[in-house]
């Protein structure tokens, strides 16, 4: 059902209305273009092998480039964004009028411009900037030094040097001969000195220097004392901080303007896909052809548009087996949301069936009972629908809004509002009301939660495998169908009714198989001949017998595979405990600061509002995770193949934004 | 010798030994969910999920924790508890001690490695967190084992 069929379809057009035919799909949005060269009816063409394979045009994905970087950039003015924002995109919405005009009004280079040179301008201060506190730092040890660094040097009859040695040598200069130094500035390590010596010594000198670690610094370019330098340098500095303080209100003032990038964004980007779709096409002297996909109830839609065109034709066919068509699911609205969890999966392809309707009753029962708290979920209902106002109907909300239901439903019957809020609290309404509804309880006797989950999970897996059988049977795979799915779905049926039917009657297992006259008959005969199937059937038909005998038993050695699977459902169970102690905790210690005067109510309300706000994202994570997991790890395995790609009909899309359609 | 103190040795050991799984677990993945966000901000939502999961075992071992605590009255007028009934609450506790402590490590570093994966293909990102509820399952294991050991101790 849930499979829309699709059609192979093949355009070919004058090359004259090219342009027009692509803007004309794209328009439209109802096909799925696929490359010639991988399509197997063309991909033996010689005009096709030897096509040249280009990318999209190569001006287009530079803008955009451009662009993405300016919106990065952008991006850090634009205000902080919301905590929701970091979860969920929201992208602004536009209008297709829009989309065509405001590239076309808008100067977007001249922006592009300006705030790539403010964003260079903005690195080389910053590279200014180090540099001049560098400078700053070295020259503070000279900050006492009393003649212009440009003295420093040779001149006509003295050599002047500046430096450093290391401190511990400092006593050591008094033995060198013939120089006068002057000690500026010391720190732990080092002591900065000047040293003045007469020019025919210099070599000898600067020797004896080194000898004791003498390190030279140079003053080159600058002139004036360190004093008046540092000074200068701290005036250039807050000069370049001024200039910062400016490119930034610059481009904070641009980026009121990132909605019109973003549009011409997404503008350019469509423009580029008519580019990708023109190289995906192959092109003759005079026609152009394209080849895609189709949903069948498109065509006539489709048909209607091409009369328009003078030269248009094409053809529509059934996919072939060699080809390799996309798929497209379309459920009921109900169902519609929590094919975001097939599609997480991956998509099935033609050939398979849509488990979205099998997955949904399962995923949101299996979700009430891990939240299992009536009052956890009239919460998650209402953060669902609060977001839904916000951010518009997601399908992952709606999908927490089922499960929202089915955890008022779980909790109502286990006796879970708010944990153990509704026994705890001194109002006998809430007694009542909480055991009207009460089917067990879950603290006091687990074993009926327990059970539960075993029968859902014997229920999902059961079905798995008649899914399983039927997809079989539908590939003409009926011997195969028998021998596995089959013959598992009756094995473990079996193997477990002879318990409820013993316990019933009071008889043993063995005696319910062997000594209770026809019914005992007849579920030996649904055991055991599902294990004589499988030890001599599953073996497949290749390979001599005894190998199809060793693969048949290895086959039955699969029970315990079965066995985990069904225990696996148990987390059921487990995580609607979880859900039961951690709230109940909660209740516990706010009534425990409840008693500390005056401050005790406030604290006791905080705790058990922070406290259950935590409680249910923590749960609805876990009921989240480990319900979808029972979905692909347990039931899907048992019949789903998926291996199919999503059906994108090429048409107008928005990548920064949300392009709303012209009425 | 009163049981009780065994029976607290019990609850301290679920709640610890859990807990130490899930922040190491949680160390893991937070350091690499950081290294991601420093060069892509924006995926600090996706990436939750992955970072969080191994903090559940900590809970699992708080629940059974506070279990063994409200069994043995403390948080009342603590119960007479014999010496067996001692050793019976801290075998009980067991299983969700040890299972929490290495499966919430390991969980971790499957989750860490997701969030790698998470980082270079942003549209996978529900993958990774299904194998990470894989190694969970045998923390759920030994939270219902601890858990039906515990309520079936005759007080």
């Amino acid at each position: 059902m849930a499979i829309v069929k699709v059609k192979k379809i093949t355009f070919v057009v004058h090359k004259s209305e090219k342009d027009h035919l692509i803007d004309t799909l794209q328009e439209e949005g109802l096909v799925h273009i696929s490359d010639v060269r991988e399509d197997p009816a063309f991909k033996e063409i010689p005009e096709v092998k030897e096509k040249r394979v280009e990318a999209s045009a190569p001006e287009i994905e530079y803008t955009l480039s451009r662009i993405r970087r300016a919106v990065e950039f952008l991006n850090q003015f634009d205000g902080k964004k919301g905590f929701l924002e970091t979860f969920f995109e929201i992208k602004p919405e536009i209008t297709e009028e829009e989309l065509k005009k405001v590239p076309k009004t808008y100067d977007y280079e001249k922006t592009l411009d300006k705030i790539e040179g403010i964003e260079k301008r903005l690195t080389e201060l910053k590279n200014l900037e180090a540099n001049l506190t560098s400078r700053i730092d070295s020259l503070r040890k000279w900050y006492d030094l009393d003649i212009p660094v440009e003295e420093i040097g040779v001149s006509e009859k003295v050599e002047i040097v500046a430096g450093t040695i290391p401190a511990n040598q400092e006593y050591e200069l008094k033995n060198i001969e013939d120089i006068e130094y002057s000690v500026i500035s010391r720190d732990s390590r080092f002591v900065y000195l000047i040293v003045a010596f007469l020019k025919e010594i210099s070599t000898k000198v600067k020797n004896e220097l080194l000898k004791l670690g003498f390190e030279q610094v140079d003053f080159k370019g600058l002139k004036g004392k360190p004093r008046e330098l540092i000074e200068k340098f701290k005036r250039e500095l807050e000069n370049l901080w001024r200039e910062r303080e400016e490119k930034l209100k610059e481009a904070a003032e641009l980026a009121k303007e990132k909605l019109n990038l973003l549009i011409v964004y997404d503008f350019l980007s469509n423009e580029g896909n008519k580019v990708r779709v023109e190289n995906q096409g192959l092109e003759t002297k005079s026609t152009f052809l394209v080849t895609g996909w189709i949903k069948e109830n498109d065509v006539k839609k489709l048909d209607k548009i091409l009369k328009k065109f003078e030269s248009a034709t094409y053809s529509v066919e059934e996919p072939s087996p060699e080809d390799n068509p996309p798929t497209f699911i379309d459920n009921k609205k109900p169902i519609k949301p929590f094919e975001l969890l097939t599609k997480l999966y991956g998509l099935p392809n033609l050939r398979e069936v849509d488990p979205t309707p099998l997955l949904t009753p399962f995923f949101g029962v299996f979700f009430g009972l891990c939240l299992t708290d009536a009052g956890y979920g009239i919460a998650l209902i209402v953060m669902a629908l609060l977001l839904m106002k916000k951010l518009g109907k997601m399908q992952f909300l709606s999908v927490l809004l089922y499960g929202g239901i089915m955890a008022i439903l779980a909790g109502a019957i286990t006796g879970s509002w708010f944990g153990d809020l509704f026994t705890s609290l001194p109002v006998p309404f809430l007694h009542k009301f909480r055991n009207s509804l009460l089917l067990f309880d879950p603290m006091i006797n687990p074993m009926p939660f327990f059970y539960l989950s075993l029968v859902l999970g014997l229920i999902q897996v059961e079905l798995g495998l008649l899914v399983g059988f039927y997809k079989r049977v539908k590939n003409g795979e009926i011997i195969d169908g028998i021998a596995n799915e089959l013959s598992w779905f009756s094995l473990i049926l079996f193997l477990i009714i002879p318990y409820i039917v013993g316990a019933k009657v009071g008889k043993s297992y063995g005696e319910v198989l062997f000594h209770y006259g026809i019914v005992g008959y007849i579920i030996s005969f649904f055991l055991f001949v599902p294990i004589l199937l499988i030890i001599f059937l599953s073996g497949g038909t290749s390979g001599s017998f005894v190998v199809r005998l060793v693969k048949g038993l290895y086959n039955l050695y699969g029970i315990t595979g079965y066995v985990g699977d069904l225990l696996s459902y148990v987390r059921l169970m487990a995580l609607g405990m979880v859900t039961a102690g951690i709230a109940m905790s909660i209740n516990i210690v706010a009534k425990l600061v409840l008693p500390i005067p005056y401050l005790g109510i406030v604290l006791a309300v905080l705790i058990f509002i922070g406290g259950h706000l935590f409680s249910i994202i923590i749960n609805v994570m876990g009921a989240f995770v480990h319900s979808l997991r029972l979905q692909y790890v347990e039931f899907f395995t048992k019949f789903y193949d998926n291996g199919g790609y999503e059906f994108k009909p090429f048409g107008i899309e928005g990548y920064y934004t949300e392009i709303r359609k012209s009425a | 010798m009163s049981g009780l103190y065994i029976a607290m040795i019990g609850a301290a050991m679920a709640a610890f030994m859990a807990g130490i799984g899930s922040a190491i677990g949680i160390g893991y993945t937070g350091r690499a969910a950081s290294g991601v966000l420093s060069e892509a901000p924006d995926m600090f939502g996706r990436l939750f999920l992955l970072v969080a999961l191994p903090g559940t075992q900590g809970f699992y071992g708080f629940i059974i924790a506070l279990f063994i605590i409200l069994k043995v009255g403390l948080l009342g007028t603590p119960k007479a508890i014999s010496v067996y009934q001692g050793l019976e609450l801290l075998a009980a506790s067991l299983p969700i001690a040890f299972a929490g402590l290495l499966s919430a490590i390991h969980q971790g570093k499957v989750c860490a490695a997701g969030i790698d994966l998470t980082a270079k293909r942003p549209d996978q990102a529900m993958k990774p967190v299904i194998y990470g509820a894989m190694v969970e399952t045998y923390a759920v294991l030994g939270f219902l084992t601890s858990f039906f050991l515990m309520i079936n101790i005759k007080i």
